[in-house]
């Protein structure tokens, strides 16, 4: 870890960790405005411009108030991202095409001849691309969430905007990489004669779903990598396993019976299948496995939402 | 009209400093857990800031001054938001722009002009704002030229230059400027201060950090000397700076009462 390197380890004090002999007698906001009258009856009504400083935290509401000022700041660090990963190279935003495209392939190559029956009523290479869509959107939106405290970590030590803009910002650019990487399934289903129907208009709110998983899973990956720098090995390891443990190449009939409500803990497993019915009409999901991604979902952006909140006052210290 | 910008009472920032451990993250919370006491007395803490209190004006330039390690940054740090006191209280009245060092938030891959936008939005600024503002902006910076090349093609002073620019265009009551202009070629820091003279006039507050004692002497109307986290006097600059000078070439370090 590169803080032992130094000889010391620096960290914030909260307020209430002083120990006696520091403990400062406190005064009143009120207080403080009252002996200047003249700032406290035009500022009072005037919250937006007039800023306490003091160790407490900030309320949920202004919180939320806040992050909504600077929505502009989200947009403009997501399109950041998109327009500076694509320059400067050949290929441009093709690769965003070009990535699910291949591992496509690979699949067909694989597996194609062994899920020929068990996969489902459409072609091998719509049933995977399908799948490989909401898998490659969650999988990249986790890994950018997970590292977007820390590379922002310069600016955050320098110019203040809320902390939790940067994971927010960082599930976005996939979102456009998925839209790209959509038109090719159009294609697909074209070219082998599969059926568009009206459910399609069902695969946003899959997305949704994922993205909500994704930042949750991505708030707390973010909080936890400023300290505990194991994040960065943790994470594309665990995506590995995850993809193995989700529906992208495999069809839930291939999963026997017994074990299903088994595999359905996992939340991917209702958001891949669900998308995958959505666009090709294939394999109607399950309600439990929708239900699990649902729940498990929320609790996950809502808890690292809260895990995030709770340290990220120490962020400019630590990063 | 109010007039004060900024008000602190008794601000303290402390910082935790433990003795370094030849071990890992987690054998080490292990080893606290074995032995208890050693965690809470190994533990030593650093105050940055001490019993700080402050009123500033609204057009006032505040020049901050002090050796290594006085607290001058972590105070601004402070009142920018970035980090939080350890007790105290303390109020801004305005939006604080900081312009803390060389191109904040720039990305090396984009434009000039496009670093403006991301830059302006960073520090707080709208778009419309930006727009309205953009003539001007590259104006000042003079790097007019450059405007449509990555900034990672920029020299430092280029940089610089068109970091100060977006950082001054910005509609905040208070602005931080650290230490920055150090960078900038002689015209362009006359450039600068009379742009914080132009906006000071205007009634913002700046908060001027420098080891170039003249550039105080020049520009502010007020200089704070910090020492050991500890404000030692707030005067006119005159007085403070042939103070802090005298310290400064004295052989037994006395601070003296100002």
């Amino acid at each position: 870890m590169k803080a032992d390197s130094k000889p010391t380890r620096r960290e914030e004090m909260t307020h209430s960790s002083g120990k006696g002999e520091q403990q400062q007698p406190w005064i009143k906001l009120e207080q403080l405005l009252e002996n200047s009258p003249d700032i406290g009856a035009t500022n009072r009504q005037n919250a937006r411009k007039y800023r306490t400083i003091s160790p407490a935290r900030q309320s949920l509401q202004a919180e939320v108030s806040e992050i909504w000022d600077y929505r502009e700041l989200v947009q403009n660090l997501a399109w950041r991202d998109l327009t500076t990963r694509y320059r400067q190279t050949a290929l441009g935003i093709s690769w965003a095409l070009i990535q699910p495209l291949l591992l496509m392939i690979v699949a067909c190559a694989c597996f194609g001849r062994m899920m020929h029956n068990s996969a489902s009523d459409v072609p091998y290479p719509v049933f995977v691309y399908a799948g490989l869509l909401p898998w490659q959107y969650f999988s990249s939106a986790v890994t950018r969430a997970s590292n977007s405290v820390l590379s922002v970590g310069g600016l955050m030590k320098k110019v203040y905007f809320p902390r939790v803009i940067a994971p927010i910002a960082s599930v976005i650019p996939p979102l456009v990489d998925l839209f790209v990487a959509f038109i090719l399934v159009l294609g697909l289903m074209v070219l082998y004669h599969v059926p568009f129907q009206a459910h399609m208009l069902f695969a946003p709110l899959f997305v949704v779903l994922a993205s909500e998983l994704a930042l949750g899973l991505g708030l707390w990956a973010a909080a936890l990598h400023v300290k505990y720098r194991d994040i960065c090995h943790i994470v594309p390891f665990f995506l590995q396993l995850a993809m193995f443990a989700s529906p992208v190449f495999y069809s839930t009939n291939a999963i026997p019976e017994r074990l299903r409500s088994f595999y359905f803990l996992n939340p991917l497993f209702g958001i891949i299948d669900g998308f995958r019915w959505s666009i090709t009409g294939t394999g109607i999901p399950d309600s439990r496995s929708i239900m699990v991604s649902i729940v498990v979902a929320t609790i996950l952006l809502v808890t690292g939402g809260a895990y995030f909140k709770f340290t990220e006052d120490q962020f400019a210290d630590y990063v | 009209m109010s007039n004060v910008s900024i008000k602190l009472a008794n601000l303290s920032k402390a910082y935790k400093v433990r003795p370094k451990r030849d071990r890992g993250f987690l054998s080490g919370k292990l080893l606290d857990l074995l032995r208890p006491a050693s965690g809470q007395h190994g533990e030593d803490l650093v105050w940055a800031l001490r019993d700080l209190s402050l009123e500033l004006k609204h057009g006032e330039l505040v020049g901050f001054i002090g050796p290594n390690g006085a607290g001058k940054s972590t105070l601004l740090k402070i009142l920018a938001r970035i980090t939080k006191p350890t007790s105290g209280i303390g109020y801004v009245n305005g939006r604080i722009g900081s312009l803390l060092e060389v191109g904040t938030g720039f990305h090396p891959e984009l434009t000039g002009r496009e670093n403006i936008f991301l830059n302006g939005s960073i520090l707080g600024m709208t778009r419309k704002e930006i727009n309205s503002k953009l003539e001007e902006i590259i104006d000042f910076s003079g790097v007019e030229h450059q405007m449509d090349t990555p900034v990672k093609f920029f020299s430092t002073g280029q940089y610089t230059r068109l970091g100060f620019a977006v950082a001054a265009h910005l509609e905040s009551e208070i602005l931080i400027v650290d230490e920055v202009l150090a960078v900038g070629d002689a015209e362009f820091q006359s450039k600068c201060l009379n742009k914080m003279l132009l906006l000071t006039g205007e009634g913002r507050t700046i908060l001027f950090v420098s080891h170039q004692l003249d550039m105080v002497l020049k520009v502010c109307t007020k200089a704070v000397w910090l020492n050991g986290g500890r404000i030692i006097g707030t005067a006119e600059p005159k007085t403070i700076v042939s103070k802090y000078e005298h310290w400064v070439n004295s052989s037994d370090k006395m601070l003296p009462v100002v």
